[in-house]
């Protein structure tokens, strides 16, 4: 168990800026995901605490103490590859001996964590085995068992679900939080699943072009996303985004959305919005879930006519458990997600109720979250 | 299940792909029979002429000897030092071998690993350097030789040997390391190995095969050299076996068939037995190799 600290750092590879500027703290224990689009440098950052990169700029901390110029080996880190990278002339048992072996354990001590570390994966029938000779999903804890079997201070994960069906990775995602619970140690984990990042960690931080875009738990992530990047990230399906002003008219808060009339706000219900200036652009940011369907929804509380936009339905996806609707607004498309089931096809009139207390706002031009 | 008649359309394709086939196959055999053939058709007589007397060999020419005798190899192991010969090729070419194969494996591995830019550099000097014809490196070559006195020793035969199985070795071992996955290297450095062990424990094992056909390939061409010995060694005990096989010759005025092929024969086993061991490896490292 360990702290890890990032203290601006930086990569460069060639003329390219691949990390600027990261900053961020893993207190000991703690499970951290770590997201962001395809290229965005999350290898790169945990290659980097692994040892495997050099670190160009600012410092890492491994429990209190500078990694820069420290040999992988002295970092006390183990890495679960995202291709596994088992070694493919050693057996299952050789594989998770082969990291003992480097630190000249005894035998007998070897062969014990080794056991260990098969049971809690459900390896001791494979042990025998090579590596080709195993599944996806079986070479996925094989590489989890030599992360394991050495207890290091820190666990890097990059992207070790990728490969896995659908099903086999629900599995996984709960065996590896499991595996959390019970040895309490220091985890990143590298993904571009939201939902992977949501449901596994404490701490989530989100990377986009080698910047941090922010840190949080998943709940402050998705309640109160801090800019324009990370809201569209984070949800499923992604928030819709509205661009327009806020104008006061006759003490009454409306958004006017560039196209289309404007929408009254109930007074109080969007901070954000009395922090812009008049005529300031914005987006106006909520989430599908945030939208209902009049008198459907749980919260039609006063019956006001607040935020009722008329829409036309031009998609409607089901998925057993709840229905996803697309309609065109004269403020442009707008997804919402409705618990159940609902009757409607495509062409059909609704009205759409934007619950303004759960909504965001943010600058147009920064895209930076606005109160 | 299987009983049941398939639908007439379903039984087109497959007259078809008969078809095809049957001109496959004799293609490929008949092709692969001729090269055989070409291949083997002078073994078969080198064999058999070491047997014949020298009336089937020189007059008669038979196909199939009519009459055995050992006499052809009894008066080369009298006449003269073959097995001598064949002891110096033998330590020679493995000697030459082993250095090579741990040499150009190694830095083949920097090349790959490390010098990413400079070894292509590297590499295509290697490469070049092996192409440049022994015939205008033998003159420089005797004349550094001899200041370092090492003319007519094994000492100086070896270190002219050097000079074209390293550049081969090292492009070929590069070409393997080329495609082996760094990742493996990578896992185990974080395992906790320094790069002498991320080097003999994983990179090495996996590019076993590679250093099986490099060792094969500098191995015949160590049996076989013939222009440097020829050169540089002078006194009959340090000659290697292809220097044997050209006395035989007389100098192409008296060629002594029967003793010929007897040499032939005997310098041609050891080379046969090596790749028979070896070949099994050969498969063996290609099926222990990679995964994915
Ligand atoms: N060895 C390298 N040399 C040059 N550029 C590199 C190197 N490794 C990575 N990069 C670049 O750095 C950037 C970040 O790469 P990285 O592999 O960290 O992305 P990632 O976030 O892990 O993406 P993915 O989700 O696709 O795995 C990419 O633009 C990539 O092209
Ligand atoms: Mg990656």
């Amino acid at each position: 168990m360990a702290q890890v600290v990032f203290s601006s750092v930086g990569k460069d590879f060639g003329r390219d800026a691949v990390l600027r500027d990261v900053e961020f703290e893993v207190p000991a224990g703690r499970f951290v995901a770590l997201i962001g689009p395809s290229g965005c440098g999350k290898s790169t950052l945990l290659r980097m605490i692994a040892g495997l990169e050099h670190i160009d700029y600012g410092e890492i901390y491994i429990d209190g103490n500078a990694v820069n110029d420290l040999a992988p080996k002295d970092r006390d880190v183990a890495m679960v590859f995202q291709n596994y990278a088992l070694y493919p002339h050693m057996t299952v048992a050789e594989n998770m001996l082969f990291t003992l072996r480097m630190a000249r354990r005894t035998r007998a001590e070897s062969n014990d964590r080794m056991w260990e570390a098969a049971r809690i994966l459900g390896l001791e029938d494979l042990l025998d085995r090579y590596p080709r000779h195993l599944s996806g999903g079986q070479r996925q804890r094989v590489a989890m068992g030599r992360a394991i079997v050495r207890n290091p201070k820190v666990f890097l994960f990059d992207e070790p679900l990728s490969n896995l069906d659908a099903k086999l990775r629900v599995q996984m995602r709960a065996e590896i939080k499991r595996l959390h619970q019970r040895l309490g140690a220091t985890m990143i984990f590298v993904t571009h699943d939201q939902v992977e990042a949501m449901t596994m960690a404490e701490q989530v931080i989100i990377l986009r072009e080698g910047r941090i875009e922010q840190v949080g738990t998943p709940l402050e992530l998705y309640d109160r996303p801090a800019n324009v990047f990370v809201a569209g990230f984070i949800g499923s399906p992604a928030m819709n985004l509205m661009g327009g002003t806020f104008e006061r008219a006759r003490g009454q808060l409306c958004f006017n959305p560039q196209s289309g009339s404007p929408i009254p706000i109930p007074p109080g219900a969007l901070p954000g919005a009395d922090k812009t200036i008049p005529g300031q652009k914005c987006l106006l940011g909520i989430r599908p879930e945030h939208i209902t369907l009049p008198g459907s929804g749980p919260d039609s509380e006063d019956g006001e006519p607040f935020g009722e936009i008329p829409v036309d339905v031009v998609l409607v996806e089901v998925t057993g458990l709840d229905t996803h609707i697309v309609a065109s607004a004269p403020s442009g498309e707008i997804t919402i997600l409705i618990r159940g089931r609902f009757d409607t096809v495509a062409g059909d009139r609704l009205q759409f109720r934007l619950n303004f207390s759960l909504a965001h706002v943010f600058d147009a031009e920064t895209g930076e979250r606005m109160g | 299940m299987t009983t049941l008649p398939l639908p007439a359309q379903k039984q087109l394709p497959r007259r078809n792909r008969k078809k095809t086939s049957a001109f496959y196959f004799v293609t490929v055999y008949g092709g692969v029979l001729l090269l055989l053939f070409l291949v083997l058709f002078p073994f078969y007589w080198m064999v058999t002429a070491s047997i014949k007397n020298f009336r089937e060999i020189s007059i008669e020419r038979t196909l199939i000897p009519r009459e055995v005798t050992p006499k052809n190899y009894i008066d080369l192991f009298e006449q003269t030092s073959i097995l001598w010969h064949l002891f110096n090729t033998a330590w020679i070419s493995c000697f030459v071998t082993l250095v090579t194969v741990i040499l150009a494996s190694m830095s083949a591995y920097v090349l790959t690993r490390f010098l990413t830019p400079a070894a292509e550099w590297v590499a295509r000097i290697s490469l070049y350097a092996y192409m440049v014809p022994s015939i205008v490196l033998i003159i420089p070559f005797y004349i550094g030789l001899r200041m370092a006195g090492l003319v007519n020793t094994h000492a100086g035969l070896i270190l002219s040997y050097l000079s074209f199985t390293l550049p081969l070795g090292i492009w070929m071992m590069r070409a393997c390391f080329q495609t082996i996955p760094k990742t493996m290297e990578e896992a185990a450095v974080v395992d906790g190995a320094n790069r002498f062990e991320a080097f003999f424990l994983i990179a090495l094992p996996q590019a076993l095969p590679g250093v099986v056909s490099t060792s094969i390939f500098v191995f015949i061409l160590c049996w076989g050299e013939y222009l440097y010995p020829v050169v540089l060694i002078n006194s009959d005990k340090l000659r290697t076996i292809t220097i044997t096989l050209d006395a035989l010759t007389g100098g192409g005025q008296n060629i002594k068939f029967g003793l010929l092929m007897a040499a032939s024969t005997v310098a041609t086993v050891p080379i046969l037995l090596i790749f028979l061991v070896l070949q099994k490896h050969l498969v063996r490292g290609f099926a222990a190799g990679g995964y994915e």
